[in-house]
């Protein structure tokens, strides 16, 4: 199920939310939320919902038990946690991958081996309840957290369907305390915002970036036919597209996460205001970054080795990272760029800090929308094809597709789409008011995402990871 | 505390304020927005009639010209707009009988069974032949036209009667309400206010489209490769009901007594190698071809032109992927009555 879905909006919504708050108490809250989550999964396939009970099971014991133990032994019962969720993750998203690539690598050699491959279908959302549930287990190997003695507490956290399937990734320390709260009253304070977010996140998604892809999916369908106009506008098209379809999923996450009276932490600040890519990756998909640096650079060593292990370190995470976004090498060569821009930035920030500012913001821009050339386009060759029309500026008319109504739509939105990512406040940072006047837009902004969904229902782009 | 007095409560509150003036903006506009697409109609889904419609009307208009001869057509052109450009002069060349082109846009078998019972039951024509043109598109799953279903004159000749509009328009409304029905609301209104562009389709009085062959472009093939497509979308054999259709008209051919030329109208060869790669063409077009020429009765004969070489026709001869233009048309009106 999505969030930009009649079903979802109309049926699913209304009932998992009007029963949560008829129900008293924390078990029945947490039952009801936990079966919500699951039939929200199971909608799309519901053999997957095994997969997020078994996940849930294996990792409440686990928790249970790593406290104790001590030495070894503890950190062989974390090894059967994180042994489970990898495998899991390692078999639905990398076994085909492996043996692709193990296939390519023979052929290189000129073996011939026929290796097995698997029919295999990619779970919704396992990068994310994967690593969530991980983020738990390793807490509490490290005593940053006391394990939850109630597994319908644990199962609700796991599968909490607002942000099960596209994050943000939760790690249980931020939302126990509203979990263990969850039956107190004076919880609905946030409606309006958790609602006003959710609203706002959906007009993103269905106006805006919705919109952009109608245009711009068709040039990356091409782009052997890609010349300068159409190559450029595909690339600022999606840089555009991808910031509001997956930052306004987010705010769909919190804004839900509010109106059960959770809060999710913040998944988005304003990242195409980043003044360099350390910046960038403090503000882009901010849970992901923060699981990486916590469970990867970190224990890697960070930067506490000497320059060479930082750079090494950093390079890891980041192609890991790529490599978590899909299981194929255009993800993997993102997260090197992405990596070898962090060490240089790292290592030209007294100079590069002393630039000018706008200049500083207009370059970081520039190297994330190059980057998502590679992470857009599946083959390499589909990526030197943009970036060969891009650079050869030898082509500036309009495709003969596009009339003055197809004009002014994607253009108008490009610009409107570019002036709220560059100068508007986040929707994070928007200070939601009770006002009459702000509901009655809100109304009309729902109106609109309705007609608009209607139209050009398209999921959301971070589901595929 | 019971649920329902907390949520009085909570109502009076800012928040409780603030989600009561968002549900009732939603109801309003939303409201707004569905009784404008009912008053404005601009497909013609409602038959409301306060402005012209956007889509082509011509099944009322084809029936009024065809009422409004002096004389009586001995052959009828069935079709959608594939054949719209067929000549009923030509054929009067080729027969020395009076012909009226009597195709429709969208035109199917549901649409020739209501127009040929509607004709002569209201005696207005009893033609001695029928030619019926169609693509293997005309048979897949599209639900019945809107156009046909809102028809004043045909409507009581649809096998199944159509179901009443309280009924359909939820439904309509949820498919339809998008932003493209908005768009063409605004169209619609604009139109009415200013006047319809002079480019619309229109027919001469014989019932031929009004229009003139344009140089030949590949660029519009290949561009428009995609509506080809959308008519095999989901189709893996014709639609049983639009078969039923079809024997109801063959049935009422007998018993009425005239002839019934069916053409299996062609594409553009470089179109059909994409759809036999992409859809189910060649069995969808097996299944026709045994069905016109095994299942139905005698007075009904049956011409597969699918390919361009079987009426001696030119790859060049199409407006677009599906449509002939005047010029192929003219090849195969001849080879019907070679």
């Amino acid at each position: 199920m999505i969030f930009n879905s009649y079903i979802f909006l109309f049926v699913f919504f209304p009932i998992a939310w009007l029963g949560f708050w008829m129900l008293r108490g924390k078990q029945p809250r947490y039952i009801w939320l936990t079966l919500a989550s699951y039939i929200f999964y199971g909608y799309w396939d519901w053999r997957f919902t095994a997969l997020l009970l078994v996940s849930t099971i294996i990792d409440f014991y686990v928790a249970r038990q790593i406290p104790k133990h001590e030495g070894k032994k503890k950190k062989m019962v974390l090894l059967i946690s994180l042994a489970a969720n990898l495998g899991m993750l390692g078999f639905f998203k990398y076994f085909n991958f492996s043996i692709d690539s193990l296939q390519s690598l023979f052929t290189l050699f000129q073996l011939s081996p026929t290796l097995p491959n698997l029919d295999i279908i990619l779970p919704v959302g396992i990068s994310f309840f994967t690593f969530q549930t991980m983020s738990y287990t390793i807490d509490v190997y490290r005593g940053k957290l006391k394990p939850t003695k109630n597994f319908m507490e644990f199962a609700c956290y796991v599968s909490l369907f607002p942000q099960l399937v596209a994050g943000p990734i939760v790690r249980f320390s931020d939302i126990d305390s509203d979990l263990e709260n969850i039956d107190q009253h004076g919880r609905t304070q946030s409606f309006h915002r958790g609602g006003s977010m959710f609203l706002v996140g959906l007009a993103k998604k269905v106006i805006i970036a919705d919109t952009i892809a109608h245009f711009i999916n068709p040039l990356f369908a091409n782009t052997g036919d890609l010349y300068a106009l159409t190559a450029w506008v595909a690339i600022i098209g999606y840089t555009l597209q991808l910031y509001f379809d997956f930052s306004g999923y987010s705010d769909m996450a919190l804004g839900l996460g509010l109106l059960f009276g959770l809060k999710f932490p913040q998944n988005f600040h304003s990242p195409y205001k980043a003044v360099d890519i350390q910046d960038f990756w403090r503000r882009w998909h901010m849970s992901l970054s923060a699981w990486l640096k916590d469970y990867l650079y970190i224990p890697l060593g960070g930067s506490r080795k000497g320059t060479v292990r930082t750079f090494i370190n950093m390079m890891l995470t980041m192609l890991l990272g790529g490599l978590w976004h899909g299981a194929s090498w255009n993800f993997v060569v993102w997260g090197g760029i992405h990596g070898t821009l962090l060490g240089v930035t790292k290592i030209i920030k007294p100079w590069h800090d002393k630039l000018n500012y706008w200049f500083r913001r207009f370059l970081t821009l520039f190297l994330v929308m190059i980057s998502w050339v590679f992470f857009r386009n599946i083959t390499f060759g589909d990526s030197t094809n943009m970036l060969r029309a891009m650079f050869s500026f030898d082509n500036w008319t309009m495709p003969a597709a596009w009339n003055l109504e197809s004009q002014i739509i994607l253009f108008g939105m490009l610009f409107v789409g570019a002036l709220i990512a560059l100068f508007a406040p986040n929707s994070f940072e928007i200070k939601y008011s009770t006002k009459k006047s702000v509901a009655i837009l809100l109304a009309f902004l729902f109106v609109v995402s309705l007609i608009l969904m209607n139209y050009t229902q398209q999921v959301f782009l971070y589901y595929q990871f | 505390m019971s649920f329902l007095s907390r949520w009085k409560t909570a109502l009076k509150t800012a928040e409780g304020k603030f989600f009561v003036f968002l549900i009732s903006g939603f109801l309003v506009f939303s409201l707004f927005v569905l009784a404008g697409a009912f008053l404005i109609d601009p497909h013609e889904d409602f038959g409301t009639g306060l402005v012209e419609p956007l889509v082509l009307t011509n099944r009322s208009e084809k029936l009024e010209m065809i009422t409004s001869l002096d004389e009586k057509p001995e052959i009828l052109i069935f079709g959608s707009s594939r054949t719209f450009t067929m000549d009923p002069a030509q054929i009067f060349e080729l027969t020395g009988k009076r012909a009226f082109n009597a195709s429709v846009s969208y035109g199917r078998s549901e649409d020739h069974d209501a127009i040929i019972h509607y004709l002569a039951e209201q005696q207005i024509a009893h033609p001695e032949t029928l030619i019926i043109g169609f693509s293997a598109g005309a048979f897949n799953n599209d639900p019945i036209e809107t156009q046909l279903l809102n028809n004043k004159y045909l409507k009581q000749y649809l096998a199944e009667p159509p179901t009443p509009l309280r009924k359909r328009a939820p439904r309509t409304l949820k498919d339809k309400l998008n932003a493209q029905y908005i768009a063409d609301m605004f169209r619609a209104v604009f139109f009415h206010a200013s006047g319809f562009p002079t480019d619309r389709v229109s027919f001469l009085p014989n019932g031929m489209q009004d229009t003139q062959d344009s140089p030949y472009d590949e660029a519009k093939i290949d561009d428009n490769y995609y509506r080809a497509l959308a008519l095999f979308e989901n189709v893996s054999e014709p639609q049983w009901e639009r078969l039923e259709a079809f024997r109801s008209l063959a049935r009422y051919s007998i018993d009425n007594n005239f002839q019934v030329k069916v053409v299996l109208l062609p594409m553009p060869s470089i179109t059909r190698a994409r759809l036999i790669e992409d859809t189910d063409l060649i069995a969808i077009e097996e299944r026709l071809i045994t069905f016109f020429t095994d299942e139905m009765p005698d007075n009904i004969s049956f011409y597969n032109f699918s390919e361009v070489q079987s009426f001696g026709g030119s790859e060049e001869g199409f407006n677009d992927p599906t449509h002939p233009n005047i010029a192929n048309t003219r090849l195969i009106t001849e080879a019907i009555f070679y």
